[in-house]
């Protein structure tokens, strides 16, 4: 392992890291999972980049690896009581695993509803759940949401579409039909 | 698709109410997401760093000491597992109603993913309640084996083979270490680190092992380089993390219950892992190791620093959630072999607790409480004087306790409920045992294994137990089968003792062989693994031909709990013996089976066939001879049940008051037990053997009044 290389890797690939990140803890509701899953998607990649192996979209690559690792970490621990309480869609995640909080000169009644919407996005099926954190935390167009998860465009237009009518349920909008193909 | 798309797009029914929602949604996530995956990019090399090390499944481990940034990047994250651990654990706790599991898997954050937890219905917990004989495969008998339950298995790692019956030379460390899967109910070897493993404990959900190099197989501690190295699944590879920095030297000796001979004393703190044998602080997390703080060691010299008690507790101190306790009595001796029995006692100095980090240390004096509860029941058995234990304190003492007994290692400890029991398990000590509250340093007397089992001989002799923390609450003692007796395990709960179910018939015979015995939790249930001493210290006197390593798992169920104990005194009476008032009975020196008075009366059918005189299966008319002391200080009879060779009584008589004429020390009069099957038989000799009386304790009072009607018909 080449320190300086990794060093130029990392910083190369910190935006993709954020991004992944984030979007993980969408998913999952735990920051430091999410930290780790991207990490351990980082860490695949280069290995990957080691083997000189090049994928067509590196990020999508990572969002696919993050979320199947995740995924996994979760699985793995279902029968705790860690995603019992997340999942339930109570509040469940706890503040040392909620992302920082809005700063303090936020609006509270913005850091309010951000909390709201998390844990009603952690409260949807886990596949709607995926594509709510592709969609608007790395801003992922249908095809390449499809292609990070190996489903249809059609499965995730479903999915977005369901995501959102529960959304904004609980957000009591108006929810328009339909989710364009551009999306 | 990004907000131009949404803004832009045409949508047939209005659009802006899509557009608000996704923007409230996009907003309210981003803001949820902020601070996350926001390190700088040193931190993230150095998580790469650690995560390409750890799975890199084509080349060797990678020493993490030089590659670690100067500050941990995730400083939280031990911490929020931690919580979550907390969590799991209190959920466990109200599955298991045990609070025991409250203190130690607070500790180990494995209890989500490892059969720890009841839910998943894996490891031993998924097997019958009761004892099973494990089958231990390929795993050698040796000395100073580490156990360990780590994801859902049995780790077995470590140990002295000594070949040949010498102490160094032919001897070797086993360098292998095998897994065993309660769900498989098989073996396989594990990887190893570059190094052979010398204790190994779990912490955070990482298996963590000191060990050392003996390139040149040197059994010396000052040859050894000590080294560290971490686990992160049975499926990934070793993480080598170096060379342990400690505060103190490899040249001292650990001594302590709570480890094996020459083992390292690991402690999970719930934070940390704290090597009380070298003095360090082990982070799993960052790699690191780091010297045991702080600087307000004073009073303990590093050079004969003795850790003979270590037991974690949940104790809040300072800004911690949990921490070692440690308590530390420094002693004069040089803490090794013979020379230990001369150091203070257990309560001859604070006791020590070190926070989490291991970096924080405040020293707690004990004292007995003010008013001790009715758990003083130490002197629940009568004392050798027969005037009850000198043990237990007055109603209104106030101050250390003060037990003689409780010298060197006889006596063991354990966590249980956040606090700290102390307890005798051999010789005089059997009669001591407190109960210890680490944030104030009161402690109370409790039940001890001698109002359970009985005394033991004023020669030290007799029965011994080796107690450790268990699940379910309680401490479990196993005899050491010191006295060959198959004497049953007990334990302890709210405050009594009880005796469980007799081991497995498989194990019967070699568990009479004394050798040491290590109780490692696994999950609900316990394991009980024997290593194996030197053979030619191993004590094979009663049943030879079972000297072979042995291991068994005890299943916790409904009905296969401990059961209750009552104690029946058969009979306190005078009855002559054919010797009476013609001291001396019997000279260790040259006593004959002639100077043993026959108590076949009092025994069935089953053992009067088969008397035997001495140990060892000597000849009737060979003397005894004491094997553990070299010294002959007894003579012994042995009713040898004519079914089963490893069910006996023993009949132990001593010399009159007087000088032995070998070793010139005084000895007599005593009286002493023997154990068969559960019970024991207490014989109390005066110099000419005059009086003496029978107290069987067994299995339930059904049983024990069958036992006792017998011995009262005889």
């Amino acid at each position: 392992m080449n320190r300086p290389e990794l060093q130029s890797f990392a910083e190369q690939g910190m935006e993709s890291y954020r991004r992944v990140a984030k979007a993980v803890f969408v998913y999952c509701g735990d920051r430091l999972l999410a930290e780790d899953s991207a990490q351990e998607a980082m860490a695949r990649a280069w290995e990957l980049a080691e083997s000189g192996e090049s994928p067509r979209s590196l990020e999508a690559w990572m969002m696919t690896v993050a979320f199947n690792w995740c995924t996994s970490q979760l699985r793995r621990e279902s029968t705790g009581v860690r995603v019992a309480e997340r999942l339930r869609g109570d509040r469940g995640v706890t503040e040392n695993a909620r992302g920082v909080a809005p700063d303090g000169d936020d609006d509270p009644i913005r850091a309010e509803l951000s909390a709201v919407v998390h844990d009603a996005v952690l409260a949807l099926p886990e596949r709607q759940r995926q594509v709510v954190a592709l969609h608007y935390l790395a801003d992922m167009d249908v095809a390449s949401i499809a292609g990070v998860f190996g489903i249809s465009q059609g499965a995730v237009k479903n999915a977005l579409f369901n995501a959102r009518s529960t959304l904004a349920v609980t957000l009591d909008m108006t929810m328009p039909g339909g989710v364009d193909d551009d999306e | 698709m990004t907000n131009d798309d949404r803004s832009d797009g045409a949508r047939p029914d209005d659009p802006g109410d899509l557009d608000a929602l996704n923007d409230v949604i996009k907003r309210s996530l981003g803001d949820s997401a902020r601070g996350v995956g926001e390190g700088s990019t040193d931190e993230l090399v150095t998580q790469l760093t650690i995560r390409l090390a750890r799975t890199d499944a084509h080349g060797p481990p990678t020493a993490e000491r030089d590659i670690n940034g100067p500050d941990d990047p995730r400083p939280s994250r031990r911490n929020t597992r931690r919580l979550l651990a907390v969590a799991a654990a209190i959920v466990t706790v109200v599955a298991v109603l045990g609070t025991y599991v409250l203190v130690t898997r607070g500790n180990d954050p494995t209890v989500t993913n490892t059969a720890t937890d009841p839910q998943s219905g894996i490891g031993f917990d998924a097997w019958p309640p009761g004892w099973h004989a494990l089958d231990r495969g390929p795993v050698p008998g040796f000395i100073s084996a580490s156990l360990a339950w780590f994801d859902g298995r049995l780790v077995v790692a470590g140990g002295l083979w000594v070949r040949d019956g010498a102490d160094s030379g032919s001897s070797n460390w086993v360098t292998s270490q095998w897994l065993y899967d309660p769900d498989e109910r098989s073996w396989s070897e594990l990887a190893v680190p570059p190094f052979e493993i010398n204790s190994m404990v779990v912490s955070d959900g990482v298996l963590v092992a000191v060990g050392f190099s003996t390139e040149q197989n040197s059994l010396r501690r000052a040859d050894r380089e000590y080294r560290w190295a971490t686990l992160t699944g049975i499926d990934r590879r070793w993480v080598d993390h170096g060379a342990i920095n400690g505060l103190f030297g490899t040249d001292m000796r650990p001594y302590a219950r709570t480890s094996l001979e020459g083992a390292n004393i690991l402690v999970d703190t719930g934070e940390m892992v704290i090597d009380f044998t070298l003095g360090s602080v082990l982070d799993p997390a960052r790699g690191r190791s780091t010297a045991l703080g702080p600087s307000n060691l004073a009073g303990i010299p590093p050079n004969s620093y003795l850790p003979p008690l270590v037991a974690p507790v949940p104790l809040r101190l300072s800004q911690t959630s949990a921490s070692s306790v440690v308590w530390a009595p420094v002693p004069t001796g040089e803490g090794n072999g013979a020379e230990v029995d001369r150091t203070p006692t257990v309560f001859a100095d604070d006791m020590l607790i070190w926070d989490a980090t291991g970096n924080r240390l405040e020293r707690v004096s004990v004292e007995m409480a003010d008013a001790v509860g009715s758990g003083t029941t130490a002197s629940g058995a009568e004392g050798s004087d027969g005037s009850g234990s000198g043990a237990g304190p007055t109603p209104t003492q106030r101050s250390r306790p003060e037990d003689s007994a409780l010298r060197s290692d006889r006596w063991s400890t354990a966590a249980v409920d956040g606090r700290v029991l102390v307890i005798g398990v051999e010789g005089a000590a059997l009669e001591s045992a407190y109960s210890i509250d680490p944030a104030s340093g009161r402690a109370e007397a409790i039940t001890s294994i001698g109002a359970m089992i009985g005394s033991t001989s004023a020669t030290g002799h007799g029965p011994c137990y080796f107690a450790r923390a268990a699940a379910d609450g309680g401490v479990l003692a196993t005899p050491c089968a010191i006295d060959g007796s198959g004497a049953v395990p007990l334990f302890l709960r709210d405050g009594d003792w009880s005796a469980m179910d007799p081991l497995p018939a498989e194990v019967a015979e070699a568990a009479r062989v004394n050798t040491w015995l290590m109780i490692e939790p696994a999950g609900d249930a316990m394991v009980i693994w024997s290593t194996m001493d030197r053979p030619e210290r191993a004590d094979t006197l009663y049943v030879p031909e079972a000297s072979r390593p042995w291991a068994v798992v005890w299943v916790p169920g409904p009905d296969h709990g401990d059961r209750l104990v009552d104690r029946v005194t058969t009979r306190s009476t005078a009855r002559a013996s054919t010797s009476a008032g013609t001291a001396p009975v019997a000279d260790p020196e040259s006593c004959t089976i002639d100077d043993l008075p026959d108590i076949s009366f009092a025994l069935d059918d089953r053992f009067t066939a088969q008397p035997r005189f001495g140990v060892g299966g000597l000849g009737d008319d060979q003397r005894s001879n004491n094997a553990v002391s070299g010294t002959n200080t007894v003579c012994s009879r042995y009713w040898i049940a004519a079914d089963d060779p490893g069910v006996h009584v023993t009949q132990y008589v001593g010399g009159p008051p007087g000088v032995a004429p070998s070793s010139g020390e005084p000895f007599g009069p005593f009286h002493v037990y023997s154990i068969h099957e559960g019970f024991v038989i207490e014989h109390r000799s005066t110099p000419a053997l005059v009086d003496w009386s029978l107290v069987a304790y067994g299995l339930g009072r059904e049983e024990v009044e069958a036992v006792a009607a017998n011995l009262e018909s005889g």
